[in-house]
């Protein structure tokens, strides 16, 4: 009798794993950063100044070499890993347009193997959430924070590590459920 | 096809479809293993020992972009990034398990084409083996089963008589040979009918 069952019970074990399999996504891989400090580097922005006269965090780190990610201590930011050449990236801008107005949180651009006057076009014609946004032509920091595809997001603490990150284009859900109630944790003063 | 034979097919047919999920795992034997890269990797080694290092391990990585693909084989340009930082880790001397790291605290584990064997992916390691083991034991179950009501049903033709042996292997012939027929041991009695309790 119970050998007799035996094929039912393996088609629904197997089944189970199967339909749960249907929901994963091989492509959105979780990081191994998360709870790690931020890979420090520098690296030159687009533009000397600023375009956020309120970042102050974003004022200290852009020195004379460029932009060291070390001087971003002490407050939480967002590095959004983008490039003129992606087309989710477009899809995405929106909602960090929106998210730069809502937030004090500095949104830094990290703008992956692209050229920076293609960068800088993009930006006027869809619009600039941007503190700064930094070219990172090679790859060269992508490689250290695991970028395999763009868009990426990196939410960073005040204390330096890396508290979230999103592959792909954010949308409003994500915005509301996921980033928006952790930065109100850290800002909250708990992440200090 | 004898009812025996019969069993015994589909007892196989069950095994090889398990043994056939065998090929879907990486790494695992029979799996396929490309020898010829998509990309063209000019890359400059002073020692063959190192050259033979570096496509070694090119085998052992797995590009994130494309997810079914070495970075042996892998067009992607994070494919050529990674092939660049894995020829420089090389050529500086870093042994396997610090460029192992160098990939892996970057990318996670995802990132090694075949996973290691620990007790996260035990069950992705022995699985097949261990569906293949209760394909076999189920059917390997099911055939005694079939073989001993067979045995039966021969032992009771034989001990019949010959004019009854005759009628017995028609009827047997009529039944296609799936269920056992339960005959009467005594010579010379005609089965009336089926009996009530023939049922295997």
């Amino acid at each position: 009798m119970i050998l007799r069952l035996l094929p039912l019970a393996l088609f629904v074990g197997v089944g189970f794993f199967l339909y749960r399999g249907l929901s994963l996504d091989p492509t959105e891989l979780p990081s191994p950063l998360i709870g790690k400090p931020a890979p420090e580097f520098v690296a030159a922005p687009l533009e000397r100044e600023p375009s956020d006269a309120s970042a102050e965090a974003v004022k200290t780190a852009l020195g004379e070499d460029g932009f060291d990610s070390a001087g971003m201590r002490g407050e939480p930011w967002l590095l959004n890993v983008w490039a003129s050449w992606c087309g989710p990236c477009i899809e995405e801008h929106p909602q960090l347009v929106a998210f730069a107005r809502a937030s004090d949180v500095p949104v830094v651009g990290l703008n992956y193997k692209d050229d920076p006057a293609d960068a800088k076009a993009w930006l006027v014609r869809h619009g600039d959430p941007f503190a700064t946004v930094l070219s990172d032509a090679k790859g060269a920091v992508g490689l250290d924070y695991g970028v395999y595809g763009v868009p990426e997001t990196f939410l960073i603490g005040p204390d330096g590590t890396v508290r979230w990150k999103h592959v792909g284009p954010m949308d409003e859900s994500v915005l509301r459920d996921d980033l928006l109630p952790l930065v109100a944790t850290m800002v909250g003063g708990e992440g200090l | 096809m004898t009812p025996r034979k019969h069993r015994c097919l589909r007892t196989f047919l069950l095994a090889a479809t398990l043994a056939r999920g065998l090929h879907a795992f990486p790494g695992m034997p029979g799996g396929i293993v490309a020898d010829a890269s998509a990309a063209e990797n000019v890359v400059a080694f002073e020692r063959d020992a190192d050259r033979v290092r570096y496509e070694r391990l090119l085998h052992d990585y797995r590009c994130l972009k494309c997810q079914n693909q070495s970075l042996a084989d892998s067009g992607a340009s994070l494919a050529a990034d990674l092939r660049v930082q894995i020829h420089d880790r090389v050529v500086e001397g870093d042994d396997d398990a610090a460029i192992d790291d160098y990939l892996v605290s970057r990318y996670g584990d995802f990132v090694r084409y075949r996973p290691r064997f620990a007790e996260k992916t035990a069950v992705l390691w022995l699985g097949p083996f261990a569906l293949l083991a209760i394909g076999l034991g189920a059917g390997f179950v099911m055939a005694r089963r079939g073989t001993r009501t067979d045995a039966a049903a021969h032992a009771a033709v034989s001990a019949a008589g010959p004019s009854e042996r005759g009628r017995l292997e028609e009827a047997r012939r009529l039944l296609g040979g799936t269920g056992a027929v339960d005959v009467p041991t005594v010579a010379g009695a005609a089965p009336r009918g089926p009996p009530a309790d023939a049922l295997p």
